[in-house]
């Protein structure tokens, strides 16, 4: 139930973006009357002569609990370095690093699009107060994590995170 | 090995009888601490875990290398093994496990265990010591020596690794001696997080058990930063970690023994343990 658009530089303009975002939210949010989670990432552009691609997570938190809630995005290479996403592998990846359809390669620098239907494993939409939780973490690089509390099943927000160094601006849009 | 710790030994002895006036209450064993490469690895394949061994006044500084004929390490399935080879230099010692299985695994280092001799003699109120236990020391000692007291030194440091979902099998008490129970797993401590653990003697809460912990690079900084504590009634100790990194604990409780050989044991349990960024 994941959903998600790279784009290459500014190929997309962000109106586009949000545009096909909305199209999917209706087409998943018909059947399943979750709410949807659009989470729009940027992986910054960073000239380095060592650059390898960031190991990248996204995930939920309950506040209090000590494994996340579910596992939204995670993209990765070497399993051997999955670890290195501390908060991620320590909260969810240990206990499952193959989450099917959430796991896949790294993404080059640039705008990435999460979309993801709030619910619990066994297709029950989820409301309160979570933690969404975004980590990447780069070879010969640094690590960034970004934390976001937000409040599902009560209709659409918006939050925007300013970033750090290996991830750029976040926003995150919870439809209605 | 023996030889080395014996001069170490007797090194701080004479240091201790000059500078200290007063009472000098035990042997300054040099903290023994086991510091592995990774403490949590994630890999569907076995995976290599590399460790250094050492005993330093400094924590994590190299000093003196023992030997590791003792040491074992235990599965998560329960299984435990001796070490088939490690490098042993002059300043530590080292070796490589490799984790064949998910879970938490346990590294325990037993120094031998020896005995020192704590008297009085004549008219003087300074403590003497001589290596040697109650039998052994009765014609080392001068005629007129008087408050005896043999102690059982029993020196053993520990530390964990976990290949992808941490278990706790390797930490479940054994309900013999003197005994550090994790209530957080080990791999599991976050920095400005609260750990918690139960120090045990015998199965019981060990009340009065003085526990030190100390930040890894203390070469590196002028304080040393140690929290300091010691067990009450609930054999329960707690404390807040303030920075990320390897961290060593100490445990150390001063029991009656009923032997011929000694009249106290004294027991010392290293732990390492890393502290993870939040």
């Amino acid at each position: 139930m994941v959903t998600d658009i790279a784009t290459h530089g500014r190929e997309m303009t962000r109106k586009s973006i949000l545009q096909s975002l909305f199209l999917i939210g209706v087409l998943l949010t018909g059947s399943a009357g979750a709410q949807t989670v659009s989470i729009e990432l940027v992986l910054p552009n960073i000239k380095s002569g060592q650059y390898q691609r960031p190991y990248t997570a996204v995930w939920l938190e309950k506040d209090g609990e000590r494994r996340a809630v579910s596992t939204i995005a995670v993209w990765h290479e070497d399993k051997k370095w999955l670890k290195d996403l501390r908060r991620w592998w320590r909260k969810a990846g240990r206990y499952n690093p193959e989450v099917d359809g959430v796991s896949g390669a790294t993404r080059p620098a640039g705008t990435h699009l999460v979309s993801w239907q709030a619910q619990d494993a066994n297709g029950k939409p989820l409301a309160g107060d979570y933690l969404l939780c975004l980590e990447a973490v780069r070879e010969h690089g640094n690590r960034t994590l970004l934390k976001q509390k937000i409040h599902l099943g009560d209709g659409a927000r918006k939050y925007s995170l300013s970033g750090g160094k290996e991830l750029g601006l976040v926003n995150i849009t919870l439809g209605k | 090995m023996k030889k080395g710790f014996k001069s170490v030994f007797k090194a701080a002895v004479v240091t201790a009888g000059l500078l200290s006036g007063a009472v000098v209450s035990t042997v300054q064993a040099h903290p023994l601490w086991v510091l592995p490469g990774e403490f949590n690895v994630s890999d569907e394949k076995a995976s290599w875990v590399t460790f250094d061994v050492s005993a330093s006044h400094t924590v994590f500084g190299y000093d003196k290398s023992p030997g590791l004929e003792q040491a074992k390490v235990f599965s998560p399935d329960g299984d435990s093994n001796s070490i088939r080879t490690y490098f042993k230099s002059q300043r530590r010692s080292v070796f490589d496990w490799q984790l064949t299985q998910d879970g938490t695994y346990k590294v325990h280092v037993q120094r031998p265990t020896f005995y020192y001799t704590r008297y009085k003699a004549g008219k003087r109120e300074q403590d003497k010591w001589v290596s040697g236990n109650k039998i052994e020391t009765k014609a080392k000692l001068p005629d007129n020596a008087r408050d005896i007291e043999t102690m059982l030194y029993d020196i053993s440091s520990v530390a964990y690794v976990t290949r992808n979902a941490p278990t706790d099998s390797v930490f479940q008490p054994t309900n013999k001696g003197f005994e550090l129970v994790p209530q957080i797993h080990p791999n599991d401590i976050i920095q400005d997080e609260k750990v918690t653990l139960n120090v045990l003697i015998d199965g019981k809460p060990a009340k009065g058990a003085k526990v030190e912990i100390t930040p890894g690079g203390s070469q590196y900084r002028n304080d040393r930063n140690s929290i300091e504590l010691e067990t009450d009634e609930s054999g329960r100790i707690q404390f807040t970690p303030g920075q990320a990194g390897p961290w060593l604990m100490s445990a150390s409780l001063v029991s009656p023994l009923d032997s011929p050989m000694a009249d106290t044991v004294k027991a010392v349990r290293f732990l390492t343990f890393e502290v993870i960024p939040n």
